[in-house]
């Protein structure tokens, strides 16, 4: 009944105004058609969403954890949470920085529940880089995945997940900061002492090649 | 600002700095081979990052069955049993049987609801005589409110510590919703195919009920 074919969307699409203006609204991107297909209950829309958003969310999510069992259940319990919640997306907002957000608090709970403090005996002030490595020595030496891997393991937990949001998922500050719950001021900061930090055990590995 | 200021030689490399910073800095890093290297360590933590996405392995398709199993779980308790939420989705489920029953309907069923009994009527099976769709339907519909009732009570519980301005849109949303459902119930009353395609709007408008209300704990803690 076309009546109801809206119901769903009443809930959401009148946060940007009202429906009654559709005639004004700039066209919607596909991937927010598939949001709104997917809260309308199209289990195909929500598996293309999945499909185009699980891996950087389970790298993210291994990035945290460091366990690929934990890793997966983790990215697995994100997507359920997302789907039970997807109609509270607001139309102004990414879709990938906001499973972020879920992942990070799945994460936090799955580590709470593990009574684990990640790394907590291994971490330390950032080093000296060692003046004699250079960047392309660092890109040409070799098994940079698991140097980098083993590099961010060794950087605070919440400092490593800024700097993943941006380095590797390409978040911008305000996005990481909503991410992350911190003012932006924070966010710029945390990356910079997470670069440094990365500079310093990357030259360590390079160093001793 | 010192001109070799590293963190801000970072947020131009991420790009955050405003236009005429950003031209500032490019013009500084261009003749400053201290910059000049440690934008190269930006480019190479960069470009390490990237390597290391293309020798990602494929995830593991074991996930998304996990995902769709879970998403789509039928409930395993008695639904008077669960929680006001859980029991909401039983009691539709009941009231979908219920549809299906009448919407089956061995003996034919009238699209408009008969005043008085056609003598042409053919008679029903005997085991189908006492079954009355209407009654059905009504009892149907019956559970369905009910099971409103049940999410709407579930709002309002909530709806005290929601941010005002949250409160008022899903107010103002929920009631439009609802008003829909009232009025479309009314011009169906005497339409057995306006009736049926009532029900799919309830399950529509308690799908969207329960999407709100299970946000109403995140709305509450922010």
């Amino acid at each position: 009944m076309a009546l109801f074919a809206g119901v769903i969307a009443l809930l959401t699409e009148d946060r940007q105004g009202g429906r009654q203006r559709l005639p004004e609204a700039p066209p919607l991107s596909e991937e927010r058609v598939l949001i709104r297909r997917a809260v309308e209950g199209d289990p195909l829309a929500f598996r293309r969403l999945f499909e185009d958003h699980a891996p950087p969310v389970r790298r993210f999510i291994g990035d945290l954890l460091r366990d690929d069992a934990a890793a997966d259940e983790a990215a697995q319990e994100t997507f359920v949470r997302a789907h039970a919640r997807l109609a509270s997306l607001r139309d102004d907002e990414k879709l990938l920085p906001w499973l972020f957000g879920i992942a990070r608090r799945v994460c936090m709970e799955e580590q709470r529940a593990r009574r684990r403090q990640p790394l907590a005996g291994e971490r330390s002030a950032p080093e000296e880089v060692d003046p004699s490595l250079s960047p392309e020595g660092l890109l040409l030496s070799g098994e940079s995945d698991r140097m980098l891997s083993t590099a961010l393991e060794g950087i605070d937990e919440e400092r490593r997940t800024a700097l993943v949001l941006r380095i590797d998922h390409g978040l911008d500050y305000g996005e990481i900061a909503a991410v992350m719950g911190w003012p932006a001021a924070k966010v710029k900061n945390e990356i910079h002492r997470a670069r440094l930090e990365l500079r310093a055990r990357l030259g360590k590995y390079v160093g001793g090649v | 600002m010192h001109p070799c200021d590293r963190e801000r030689l970072m947020e131009w490399f991420d790009g955050e700095l405003e236009p005429d910073e950003a031209a500032a800095m490019e013009s500084h890093v261009a003749g400053c081979e201290g910059c000049r290297g440690e934008l190269a360590w930006l480019r190479a933590e960069q470009e390490l990052m990237t390597q290391r996405r293309a020798a990602e392995p494929p995830m593991n398709p074991a996930v998304w069955r996990a995902v769709t199993e879970r998403v789509h779980a039928p409930a395993k308790r008695p639904w008077w049993s669960m929680s006001p939420l859980t029991a909401l989705f039983g009691a539709m489920a009941v009231a979908a049987g219920l549809i299906v029953m009448v919407g089956r309907g061995d003996a034919p069923v009238p699209s408009v609801r008969p005043s008085v009994p056609s003598p042409l009527a053919m008679p029903a099976p005997a085991n189908q005589r006492k079954r009355d769709p209407w009654a059905t339907l009504d009892r149907a519909e019956r559970e369905y409110r009910d099971a409103l009732a049940v999410l709407e009570a579930e709002y309002r519980e909530h709806r005290g510590r929601l941010p005002p301005a949250t409160a008022a849109r899903y107010d103002r949303n929920l009631q439009r919703s609802r008003r829909a459902v009232d009025t479309a119930s009314q011009i169906a009353r005497d339409d057995v195919d306006g009736r049926l395609a009532l029900f799919d709007g309830y399950q529509e408008y308690m799908r969207s009920l329960e999407l709100v209300v299970a946000e109403l704990p995140h709305q509450v803690n922010q």
